[in-house]
């Protein structure tokens, strides 16, 4: 009766409080591990972890299983001693043999050899299969029968609902046929290599190596496959996890009977977009390719713009249900290593079922996940990435994604821009001033007039208080108000502008714009001075080369016209205050985020002054790189040798 | 020992910290104060308490030196455990004051200036909530933030001073010995307990790299806020002059009344918030951090976040406390300048004494061995 009397309400709020309050009067910090700051001096802790963790064997096999694998090798043994011990008496019939009869008699003896030592053979493949088939199916071995290889691959993929896949049977000619499969994803791979490359070889082409072994050995068609296939997209793996990961990714894999290995054959070919020029990020001067959504391509892109062995790129899929693999890049004699391990750490660490976008993967990664600013920079622009990576940074590519992942990055990374470099000093330095004075605009301006007109009014000249008051003389709304339409007008043009496609976009932006800002002086909804306002500020915030912090300060700017409309410069002040602290807090991959100048490090010539490139000697200081020079203290060598004229 | 962890610091950082609490008060009714007592020589004044502060603040690093830990560790060496508490409490008040202080003559002028139709407790309110916020981020976040914040300080405070140089007339120096440099050598030794904050840098020792950083530090950061002091107060005279600026409640925002470009670029007093704010929030900041930090330290507590709370209830309390901005001023001016003082010579002087007390001696013993 009375235990199903439900709980008053007043009951579990009074619980609540207390729980809470209990909470905060027997405060204890948190039990976490002390989070990553980079030290300014590397120590070896990091490098020997990774090794020992790659080195670390993975118990997957249990004690029993392996008894079972050595009772296996000695099988193994004895069958190989056996064989040896026949083919050694065999040999030497054979030297005896003069007549038709002795070589029959012979022959006989070798059927009935081979068949006697293919039972053991069996014998001893087959518990290997039945051990094998405990375990799940990704980390099976591939077996010596085809029919089982097929049948599981059957399974896996879900045949016949999946008609993507598929499993073409042929048989490869030879002195003894052998029955093979292809197997690949229809959509992923490039038909003309495996046709010309695989099918027309193993299927035209005569197998001299299987006449010459008579007694194959276990993998013996493997070996007589590859020396039919071109060697350099060949690969032997025997593991199904393996076979999966490469039909997966485009790969062809070719299972051969009584081989206990299979051939992956590279033959990516899925159609994808071809490299195009910077959409987000359009430059005059700089390179205009851009990335697209294969990984494989990018990596390419970034090979072909920085041909060095210098340049590492470790490949780890990320995703437990659905892999998509995830490519680190950077330099290994520039790049700081705890950084390194770090982001690989990280990454290893990502459990989910599957990551669209690059943005997610960050979201995974990131230090402080409730901070809303961005800790990494995203661009399309290959030499914007080799840049970065000259500099000692990390990048981050990831499959299906268009962009690449900068890290660790400061605030006023988001201010710098590839051009830069290509400018001479003055126009340079004048561009990068200009988009941080857009960054404060941005960011302050709406702010600050709702500030002036509410409580200081007397700071403005007085002709232009008169203009603003007779300006709003019949607009029925308070200031803050009239922002607010056009703001929020404002943002949706540009989502609008953004999302419908081509050129339509740009016509809504500019056109919406131009018409909604008229119409609404006109209907004295907004004054003049307004709409100049936010236009000011929309096109400051256009400045910003990335997109993402662009978005955030417009976020921002929000806040500030509150602090503004409530407290006038007070709380734009107590705003920025708070601001800057919220900045200085911020650490993007151990680094502090307002670097070089909070936390102070070496400036360097690339702030807000941009140096010409000869000038520019060290690299950032916040970064740490391996290698802090850039180029000797006298870059321009040549102007201390004698002209060509003039060499004697 | 506590196990509360500092963080790593760097020159820029300490430098920042000491100027920013030694010119925060400059802001208020002090810089009137020194004008009442030194009339022309004020500049002079603010060169002697610098001097001084310098020669406090060497000499203390100087002796840390020779001891591992902090400014506490080394007076439980010096002087035993009870002193320990003694001087870990009384700065922790010192600081506490500070905080207090400094949070209710600031929310006074801004109340006098951006909020007149708004009652005190409020812009008291918002001032201790921004000190809780900055001192949850720490004392780290706090330099690195005021190291980004003084380019606005100082662009604000040099282009009113610019704007203010067709108003001087040298003449307002005059008298110039101003009360009697010897005894304006006095007030400024009597009133260098206002840059008591150069203490920090003996408190957060550990957070600092070496002694050559902690030395740098104290050097630069007292040359520094001295520098401004003098410049600002000698604008003030030149421009001003003796008598009037005597009467002056808000020193700096009077003077940045007078700032005139032209009809079009004129009155510019209220940018003088924005200083108030930065230089305010971020010494109530630091002051708040370090009396926690104190008090985690004599406790040994592990961490100063779960005291944030309680502090903030005590320093909105006491800034409440007083019945309205002049009693406050009395009491700043009386009280705590003495407070101040005995911060600035007492402790150091009696660490100093013990120290080379203990190292006579060992000398002795050496001397007597031999």
């Amino acid at each position: 009766m009375s235990q199903n009397k439900p709980t008053p309400p007043r009951t579990i709020l009074f619980a609540t409080i207390f729980s809470k309050l209990k909470k905060v009067l027997t405060y204890e910090p948190a039990n976490k591990p002390k989070p990553f700051i980079l030290e300014e001096k590397m120590n070896e802790a990091a490098e020997t972890n990774i090794e020992d963790s790659q080195l670390k064997p993975k118990s997957l096999v249990k004690k029993t299983t392996l008894k079972h694998l050595v009772s296996q090798a000695e099988r193994t043994l004895e069958y190989s001693k056996d064989a040896a011990s026949y083919l050694e008496v065999l040999k030497k019939e054979i030297i005896k043999t003069k007549t038709k009869e002795d070589r029959k008699s012979i022959l006989k003896k070798i059927n009935y050899t081979s068949s006697n030592l293919k039972k053991i053979k069996n014998s001893i493949t087959q518990p290997l299969t039945s051990f094998d088939n405990s375990l799940p199916a990704e980390k099976r071995s591939v077996s010596t029968s085809l029919s089982e290889n097929k049948e599981l691959l059957r399974n896996l993929y879900h045949l016949p609902l999946n008609t993507n896949l598929i499993l073409h049977d042929f048989v490869i000619k030879g002195e003894i046929p052998l029955k093979a499969t292809l197997v690949f994803f229809d959509g992923l791979i490039n038909k003309e290599i495996i046709n010309t490359s695989i099918i027309e070889p193993l299927t035209r082409g005569k197998n001299t190596l299987l006449t010459e072994n008579f007694f194959p050995e276990n993998n013996a068609p493997t070996q007589a496959a590859l020396s039919i296939l071109p060697s350099h997209i060949t690969k032997k793996i025997d593991s199904i996890n393996d076979v999966l990961s490469a039909i997966n990714i485009g790969d062809s894999v070719l299972f051969i009977e009584n081989s206990s290995e299979a051939i992956i054959v590279e033959t990516k070919g899925s159609e994808h977009r071809s490299i195009e020029r910077a959409q987000v990020e359009q430059s005059i001067r700089g390179s205009q390719a851009a990335f697209v959504e294969l990984l494989d391509v990018n990596i390419g892109m970034m090979r072909n713009r920085m041909p060095t062995n210098d340049l590492i790129s470790e490949t780890l899929p990320i995703g437990d249900r659905i892999p998509t693999t995830c490519s680190i890049m950077y330099l290994k004699s520039l790049a700081n290593e705890q950084i390194v391990a770090e982001v690989r750490r990280r990454l290893q660490g990502v459990r989910t079922d599957f990551v669209a976008d690059l943005g997610m993967v960050e979201q995974f990664i990131e230090d402080q996940k409730t901070i809303f600013m961005p800790k990494t920079l995203q661009t399309e622009r290959p030499d914007r990435v080799a840049s970065y990576l000259a500099e000692g940074r990390i990048a981050l590519f990831l499959n299906g994604s268009p962009f690449a992942m900068i890290i660790p990055v400061s605030f006023f990374t988001f201010f710098q821009f590839i051009e830069d470099y290509s400018m001479k000093l003055p126009t340079a330095t004048f561009t990068r001033i200009l988009r941080l004075s857009g960054m404060f605009i941005a960011t302050l301006l709406p702010g600050i007039y709702i500030s002036l007109v509410y409580f200081h009014q007397e700071t403005l000249p007085t002709n232009l208080l008169i203009a603003i008051v007779n300006a709003r003389q019949n607009i029925p709304f308070p200031a803050i108000v009239e922002i607010l339409i056009m703001e929020i007008a404002f943002e949706l043009i540009r989502e609008a502008g953004l999302r419908v496609p081509g050129l339509l976009g740009a016509t809504i932006s500019i056109v919406g714009a131009i018409i909604i800002g008229q119409a609404a002086v006109t209907a004295k909804l907004v004054s003049q001075i307004i709409v100049v306002l936010i236009a000011i500020t929309g096109l400051a915030s256009f400045t910003i080369p990335e997109y993402r912090m662009a978005t955030t300060l417009s976020l921002i700017r929000f806040a500030f016209l509150f602090f503004g409309y409530f407290a006038g410069f007070v709380g734009i002040g107590m705003g920025l205050f708070l601001f800057t602290m919220y900045l200085c807090y911020i650490k993007s991959f151990g680094i502090s985020y307002m670097a070089p100048l909070g936390a102070k490090t070496f400036l360097g010539s690339d702030l807000f002054i941009r140096n010409p490139v000869y000038n520019q000697e060290l690299r950032p200081d916040f970064i740490n790189a391996k290698d802090k020079r850039r180029q000797p203290h006298i870059s321009r060598t040549w102007e201390h040798e004698e002209p060509v004229n003039r060499k004697k | 020992m506590s196990t509360l962890k500092l963080s790593r610091m760097g020159l820029t950082d300490g430098i920042i910290l000491i100027v920013f609490l030694s010119i925060s008060r400059f802001f208020l009714i002090t810089s009137t104060e020194a004008i009442k007592l030194s009339a022309g020589l004020a500049w002079y004044l603010y060169l002697i308490s610098t001097l001084v502060t310098l020669i406090i603040g060497l000499a203390l690093i100087n002796i840390l030196k020779n001891f591992e830990g902090d400014l506490l560790a080394m007076t439980e060496r010096l002087l035993g455990k009870s002193w320990f508490y003694i001087i870990g409490i009384y700065y922790a008040l010192l600081f506490l004051s500070n905080c207090t202080v400094l949070t209710r003559k600031f929310s006074e002028n801004i109340a006098q200036v951006g909020f007149r139709d708004i009652d005190i407790i409020v812009v008291i309110f918002l001032y201790v909530l921004i000190m809780s916020i900055s001192t949850y981020f720490g004392i780290e976040v706090l330099a690195r933030g005021a190291y980004l914040l003084i380019p606005f300080i100082i662009f604000l405070t040099a282009f009113i001073l610019v704007l203010i140089i067709p108003l001087f007339n040298v003449h307002n120096l005059a008298p110039w010995q101003g009360t009697g440099i010897g005894n304006v050598t006095l007030y400024g030794m009597a009133s260098a307990g206002a840059n008591s904050g150069v203490i920090i840098i003996a408190i957060l020792a550990p957070s600092f790299q070496d002694f050559i950083t902690k030395a740098k530090s104290v050097f630069y950061g007292s040359i520094i806020g001295g520098l401004y002091k003098m410049t600002c107060i000698t604008t003030i005279l030149l421009a001003i002059g003796v008598e009037r600026s005597k009467e002056m409640l808000i020193p700096f925002y009077e003077l940045a009344s007078l700032a005139y470009f032209d009809k079009s670029f004129q009155r510019f007093e209220d940018l003088t918030v924005f200083l108030w704010i930065f230089v305010g929030l971020i010494s109530i900041g630091v002051s708040a951090w370090v009396t926690l930090y104190l008090v985690a330290r004599m406790l040994k507590l592990s961490d100063i976040k779960p005291l944030i709370p309680l502090l903030s209830i005590i320093v909105f309390s006491t800034a409440t406390f007083a019945e309205n901005a002049l009693s406050i001023i009395d009491f700043d001016l009386g009280f705590l300048k003495i407070y101040h003082g005995l911060s600035m010579y007492v402790f150091p002087i009696i660490l100093l004494f013990m120290f080379y007390k203990q190292k006579l001696k060992l000398l002795f013993k050496k001397n007597s061995a031999v």
